[in-house]
């Protein structure tokens, strides 16, 4: 990258934040070319601050670049007024590390994380010069895989992407460069390669699956053609605490959202609350051992010379040994003023022992997440947390000195009325009380904020089937709760309903989505996750284009008969198990936690042998 | 405590890296080469380092200087070593030594402009710079103020290079300074020039006699 590309240099010179474009990070990842067999363009379709916070990179990362023949390389959305530039200069997306075009390389991997990164997916193809479709894209050169969170319904994107990896990565990424390996050495045509990847337990490969509509537009099967498996079951990794975690971070050379190093405790949850998708879509729970996660902090605080460590997992509080392990890692962090964060905690778990050995170096905030203002509602979620447990921990946090407080809410639930959102103006007046009661020092003041985002009901959960309230009615609930929200020291924080509604229509999309995702990004769609680049309209004109109701996908209650699009996918959890939680919802009825009792979901059978951590 | 002084460059990808950026560059830097740096006391210590003349984002630098201060008696023999292993790509130390003047000495800097384009050449571009006072828009703290920028030029050459001129200039640098795009500005005011590509690299720090700082 000495004698670097001219036009390139003189677009950097005049780019917001040219850093993002540059590459040259300390550790990233460079390769003799001539040397390697396989290249992999890991693509991000989100900005480079981002994506750069995001630990399944840095995982995917290490994991492809450990093998000696591939050389896996870093590729993220670049901002519109990057992307203008290179338009007009003619360059196309490259890899930051090679600086070589898209297009030069063998497999460009998507990671979808957000569903309103669809555009930029498209965006990212056409500005490597790539075509969007699939079906355009010919031979076994640039291959689109994708993973992530959405692969959970991939149907909207089935179009344009040609395999899908579904469940966790560290296995069959592996299982599917072996199965490229021979493809290339044997010349093998595109076809063939896709039909023998279907065979590998969860790889999904939208071309042999045809969906068929009833009349009323919904889904009657998902027809199989060349014998592919008729269910995909997502793959997991068998042994957690011996699985594939990368020694070495990219450290950023500028700033990034998370800029630290993270480690994961736990995969899985133990909580059951019914909206979470990753709660269901991530089982069964696996933890790792206090040594292995003692070792990676270890070395990974070494090698990247960050000053923060962040504890991950989806309730980290219910890591069995949590305490052992946080003081274990304090004494460590404290010697070199080091931070140890832990997000995800759960306010029926907290205490004192635990915030003091986090704040040692770096006081931070507290978050908790009661999610909905009453008891009736927190059941009817599965919550499983009570109003006391919730005072109990903000007067243990106010008495040890915290002087800040965040509560997440959501509205829209299933079966919420207007006295369950009034009371998240309950609850937080209540935090402010327990502030005044309990706080050492209350010249220093307080901040509490309250943020509520709008429910957005997702596959693989019970609450699959729901309806998610219209954007008039959001919109109605939010100013019901403005004047009560008016609280001396609370700050009321609310999302976009649009986004939320887009949201919800991406997330139980069908294959026909497709086209109005193709038709918004041709009329100027892109980072549509952004508030600023986020055009509700030109969506609404889309799907209207496209004769497709919005409204079906988000606003409409299913059937338990209805042939969902993403019925021929399984994350483990028997379909049988989510419909009964859904009625439990309806009814008000808790289900204790996994450690509890064992609820029987099925996503023990994807463990071979093994025992659900719960 | 060792009060010592980096002489680096920075080139490449790292000419985007912006001084804020590059602050927390070095920080961990140092944190991975297993250096300790002294920390200021209170509330929230932070590591004493200070980059004495700032390098404008997207220019390169043959010579700049980072100081630092470290918690050792004795410079490690391999420090540098460890440092240079330690950074992104296009940062490179060239040499570690006890500091002995503080950066307030600084008075001027020189830059390599490298200017492509048309409509311009080495006698235009000499002309300009020699015919007289340059008045211009100059930023400065205080605001935008009409300033002749000849005031803040100490030496200037222009030399021809494929597809355009590069201007070797020496300018007051530290507390009354010139940015080296005020040259690649007047350039642009030639009649017919049209500047394609401009690209800067500091070639020198240098004190009131014009003697490198060190």
């Amino acid at each position: 990258m000495e004698n670097m590309n001219e036009k390139l240099t003189a677009i950097l010179s005049r780019v917001r934040k040219p850093a993002r474009y540059a590459g040259g990070e300390y550790a990233a990842v460079v390769k003799d070319k001539s040397q390697v067999n396989i290249r992999v363009a890991f693509c991000f379709p989100d900005s480079y601050e981002i994506g750069m916070s995001h630990l399944g990179l840095k995982l995917l990362y290490g994991l492809y670049n450990a093998q000696d023949d591939v050389w896996c390389e870093r590729c993220f959305a670049p901002w519109p007024d990057m992307e203008e530039e290179m338009r007009r200069e003619g360059v196309p997306l490259y890899a930051l590390e090679s600086r070589d075009p898209l297009s030069d390389f063998d497999i460009i991997a998507f990671t979808l994380q957000y569903e309103m990164c669809y555009s930029n997916v498209l965006n990212m193809l056409d500005l490597a010069g790539l075509p969007v479709y699939a079906r355009d894209r010919e031979g076994l050169d640039h291959m689109v895989w994708a993973g992530g969170p959405c692969a959970a319904n991939p149907e909207p994107m089935a179009e344009f992407i040609d395999l899908f990896m579904i469940g966790e990565g560290e296995e069959v990424t592996v299982e599917l460069l072996d199965l490229y390996r021979t493809a290339k050495a044997e010349n093998w045509d595109k076809r063939t390669f896709l039909r023998k990847a279907a065979d590998i337990e969860g790889v999904y490969v939208p071309m042999f699956y045809e969906p068929e509509y009833a009349e009323d537009g919904t889904m009657t099967a998902m027809n199989t053609i060349d014998g592919v498996p008729k269910m995909i079951t997502k793959r997991i990794v068998q042994d957690f605490d011996n699985a594939y975690f990368p020694e070495y971070f990219v450290v950023p050379s500028t700033e990034v959202v998370h800029d630290r190093v993270m480690v994961e405790i736990m995969r899985g949850c133990i909580r059951g609350c019914r909206f979470c998708q990753a709660g269901y879509s991530c089982r069964p729970v696996r933890s790792r051992s206090r040594e292995t996660l003692v070792n990676q902090v270890k070395t990974l605080c070494e090698q990247t010379g960050y000053e923060e460590v962040s504890l991950t997992s989806l309730s980290s509080s219910d890591y069995r040994e949590v305490n052992e392990l946080c003081r274990e890692l304090s004494d460590y962090c404290k010697a070199r003023r080091i931070s140890l964060a832990m997000p995800s905690q759960r306010a029926d778990s907290f205490s004192i022992e635990l915030m003091e050995q986090l704040q040692e170096v770096r006081k931070t905030g507290l978050t908790f997440a009661p999610e909905a203002g009453t008891q009736r509602l927190r059941d009817v979620i599965n919550k499983n947390i009570l109003e006391e447990d919730i005072m109990n921990a903000c007067s243990i946090a106010f008495a040890g000195g915290a002087s800040s407080v965040k509560l997440y809410f959501m509205m829209g639930l299933p079966t919420e009325t207007d006295e369950d959102l009034l009371g998240i103006a309950d609850l937080s007046r209540k935090v402010l009380w327990s502030w005044r009661q309990n706080a050492q020092n209350r010249q220093r003041g307080v901040k509490i904020t309250t943020s509520v985002a709008y429910f957005v009901p997702k596959p693989h959960t019970p609450f699959q089937w729901a309806a998610q309230e219209t954007v008039e009615e959001f919109q109605r609930r939010t100013d019901l709760l403005k004047d009560p929200m008016k609280i001396k020291n609370v700050t009321f924080n609310w999302h976009d309903a649009q986004t939320s509604f887009m949201e919800a229509v991406f997330a139980r999309g069908d294959r026909r989505v497709g086209k109005v995702i193709y038709d918004a990004w041709k009329n100027g769609a892109k980072f549509d996750a952004w508030d600023e680049h986020f055009k509700p309209e030109r969506w609404h004109e889309s799907f209207e284009r496209c004769g497709l109701s919005m409204a079906f996908y988000a606003n409409r209650e299913r059937t338990k008969e209805e042939c969902l699009p993403w019925d021929h996918i399984s994350y483990g959890v028997s379909r049988n198990h989510l419909w009964k939680e859904y009625e439990r919802a309806l009814a008000g009825e808790t289900t204790p936690d996994c450690r509890s009792k064992c609820t029987g979901c099925g996503a023990l059978s994807l463990l071979m042998g093994g025992k659900c951590d719960a | 405590m060792l009060k010592c002084r980096l002489l680096y460059r920075k080139e490449f990808e790292s000419r985007y890296i912006s001084h804020l950026d590059l602050m927390r560059v070095f920080r961990r830097s140092f944190a991975r080469a297993k250096l300790p740096l002294v920390f200021s006391q209170g509330f929230n210590p932070h590591p004493y380092l200070s980059v004495p003349l700032p390098l404008p984002t997207g220019f390169d630098s043959e010579c700049d200087l980072l100081d630092f201060d470290l918690d050792l008696d004795e410079m490690p023999e391999d420090l540098l070593e460890r440092l240079n292993a330690a950074f992104p790509h296009g940062v490179s130390g060239q040499k570690v030594y006890l500091r002995t003047r503080g950066g307030g000495d600084i008075a001027a800097a020189s830059y390599r402009v490298s200017l492509t384009g048309e409509g311009f050449d080495v006698e235009s571009v000499h002309k300009l710079f020699t015919a007289g006072p340059i008045v211009m828009m100059k930023r400065t703290k205080r605001g935008e103020t009409e300033e002749d920028i000849t005031r803040f030029i100490r030496k200037l050459g222009v030399e021809e290079m494929p597809g355009g001129v590069v201007i070797r200039a020496t300018l007051a640098a530290g507390n009354e300074s010139l940015n080296p795009e005020y040259l690649t500005k007047a350039v642009q005011t030639i009649d017919g020039a049209k500047i394609s590509c401009a690209q800067y690299c500091r070639t020198a720090i240098l004190d009131a006699k014009l003697k490198e700082f060190a």
